[in-house]
């Protein structure tokens, strides 16, 4: 891709980009925000103070037990954002890896990678996570491991069959010709150009990732107290829809704006670099 | 007939494969199952009685095949918590969970075919945009949060259907356990039908851009009659995607039974895996396993009937 095309690609109209980078932009701005600073703590427990109407001190208003709502869903932006990233950064490495191995490697390695993987790619990712969690109890961790691991199995079909069309390309051939070894191959010419790819499963494994930890903790089987989650809160207010229904929409909303923004994101990158490949 | 033998033996196949992968999830990864039951001050006694109860004292292919026959024999052992008959417990709530699976999948296939073709047909007007761009989002939206939104709308702000439970009579009182799942059935069809609506679409695109559909509408045929005799056409991908998607369906009915309260095998498991019962878990999870080999293997044939390209 020459420069050109990359900025081509960088200004062509793409609202579901800028509209999912928004929204992600939003999320992870208050999770930087928490590190530093929330209105309130959010474990305080306050009983004279609870279900209280939103208010200046309380801008979201208070929970069952009068701990803030706003301060609760900016501790809660980290814990969401954080299973995203770090099931992607696993999905990614292990998935580019072996992707690139099975891609480069003789005959029956690379038929048992993609067996195993294929298998992987079968079960929903959240299903083997009730697995896990059976097995290992519930935590953050597991939930994280887990869709990493599954998530990783698709990125190893994809990444194969890209990283072997890049291998049968004819700059690849010319780079053999003049004495370039497998290895060195790989790193300077299949990694560099399975970039875009990996960019878009990168996304697609972190909303996996999102939708299911705050599945499993809105079932008390994933994130544990006092660690903030939206799934939990959401599932610790539903009992008050009646008489307190925004207590359970703020976490609702919250845990909708980030999944809908990083698809949005991924889906907007997609079509950025199906256009730039176009030109 | 070769076609439905082939997809039996896929389909028994895949039973046995995914009952290997639950047997060494669980009764490998955890660690000594004795221990995480009865704590760790427990009398070297009780640990290995239990463990000679359950039968975690032999090997683990031994205990694989025991397990195995038994369940084909219709034993699926006992609970590790309630010491009760686990085959017992499950088919008392297969008759919550097996409706709201199979009337949602029915209904969104229907829906998302329907939808489909619509917005295919008219792919310029708003309706058909707006259409399609819910479909996109509805396929990041988790499913607990559809359900507990529609129960904000149907059950708090209408007051027109429960927001959980279900009748302690069961079906005995039809109309009654009607309306508790109708909000259970919408919220998984909805979630099924925003990834099925996109498969539909480009179907019934990829027929409207062919020359059976322009040599139909050439000869005076109306967009709709010409698009009602590939029918076939964009129902079978969707049969297909169904058929793959099923074990997400079942994981979908985990969550919508958790959330609106319904006494069903999902939200029994939901329960069994917070308790670590993992005996329990381990032979309901069979049961879904078999279950949805068995949906698959009927949705395959009766899909192969229906697009007989499929079967060579």
């Amino acid at each position: 891709m020459s420069s050109r095309t990359l900025r081509t690609a960088a200004t062509a109209r793409t609202p579901s980009f800028t509209a999912g980078a928004m929204l992600v932009a939003i999320v992870g701005g208050l999770a930087v925000l928490g590190l530093i600073w929330t209105p309130h703590d959010s474990l305080a427990i306050d009983s004279a103070g609870r279900f209280a109407s939103p208010s200046g001190s309380h801008p979201l208003g208070t929970d069952q037990l009068g701990r803030d709502v706003l301060s609760n869903i900016i501790d809660g932006a980290r814990t969401t954002l954080l299973a995203g990233i770090l099931a992607s950064g696993i999905a990614l490495t292990f998935g580019a890896s072996l992707g690139v191995v099975a891609a480069a490697s003789r005959r029956w390695m690379d038929d048992t990678i993609t067996a195993v993987a294929t298998v992987f790619v079968a079960f929903p990712a959240l299903l083997l996570a009730l697995v896990l969690v059976a097995a290992r109890g519930p935590s953050t961790g597991v939930v994280v491991m887990t869709v990493g691991i599954a998530a990783g199995a698709s990125v190893v079909v994809v990444t194969r069959r890209d990283a072997a069309d890049i291998l049968r390309s004819p700059f690849v051939l010319a780079a053999r010709f003049a004495g370039g070894t497998t290895p060195r191959i790989v790193f300077t010419h299949v990694l560099r150009n399975l970039m875009p790819s990996l960019v878009v499963q990168a996304t697609s494994a972190a909303s996996i990732a999102i939708v299911a930890e705050s599945t499993l903790s809105y079932l008390g089987l994933g994130t544990t107290p006092p660690t903030p989650s939206w799934g939990r809160m959401l599932a610790s207010t539903q009992q008050y829809l009646l008489v307190h229904p925004l207590l359970t929409l703020w976490p609702a909303l919250f845990i909708c704006l980030t999944v809908v923004g990083v698809t949005l994101l991924g889906d907007g990158l997609r079509e950025r670099l199906d256009g730039a490949l176009l030109r | 007939m070769s076609g439905v033998a082939r997809r039996l033996l896929i389909a028994s196949g895949g039973v046995v494969a995914s009952s290997v992968l639950v047997f060494l999830l669980l009764r490998v990864l955890p660690g000594d199952i004795a221990t995480t039951r009865l704590g760790i001050d427990a009398t070297p006694e009780a640990l290995a009685a239990l463990r000679e109860e359950y039968g975690f004292d032999r090997s683990l292919p031994a205990q694989y095949i025991d397990w195995l026959t038994r369940a084909v024999r219709g034993d699926l052992g006992r609970s590790l918590v309630t010491g009760d008959a686990i085959r017992n417990d499950i088919v008392a709530r297969m008759d919550v969970t097996i409706p709201i699976v199979l009337l949602s999948s029915f209904a969104s296939v229907i829906v998302s075919a329907w939808i489909g073709q619509r917005a295919a047909l008219h792919r310029r007007r708003p309706s058909a945009i707006a259409a399609t761009v819910l479909s996109q989002i509805g396929v990041a939206v988790p499913t607990f949060v559809i359900g507990v939104v529609l129960i904000t709308v149907f059950s708090v702000q209408l007051n027109l259907l429960p927001a959980g439970g279900f009748p302690i009579d069961g079906w005995g009182a039809p109309l009654d356990a009607m309306r508790s799942i109708a909000l259970p059935v919408v919220t998984l069809a909805a979630a099924q039908t925003a990834i099925l609506v996109r498969f539909a679409r480009s179907q019934a695109l990829d027929f409207i851009s062919s020359d059976a559909f322009r040599t139909a509408r050439s000869v005076g045929r109306t967009a709709d009659a010409a698009l009602a005799t590939a029918k076939r056409l964009v129902l079978s991908p969707v049969l297909g995607v169904t058929a793959l998607q099923l074990s997400t369906l079942l994981t979908g009915a985990v969550v919508v039974e958790s959330v609106f309260a319904l006494p069903g095998l999902g939200s029994m498991m939901v329960r069994d895996i917070a308790n670590r019962d993992l005996p329990k878990v381990q032979s309901t999870l069979l049961v879904v396993v078999v279950l949805v080999f068995v949906l698959r293997f009927i949705v395959d044939v009766v899909n192969d009937r229906l697009d007989p390209r499929r079967m060579t």
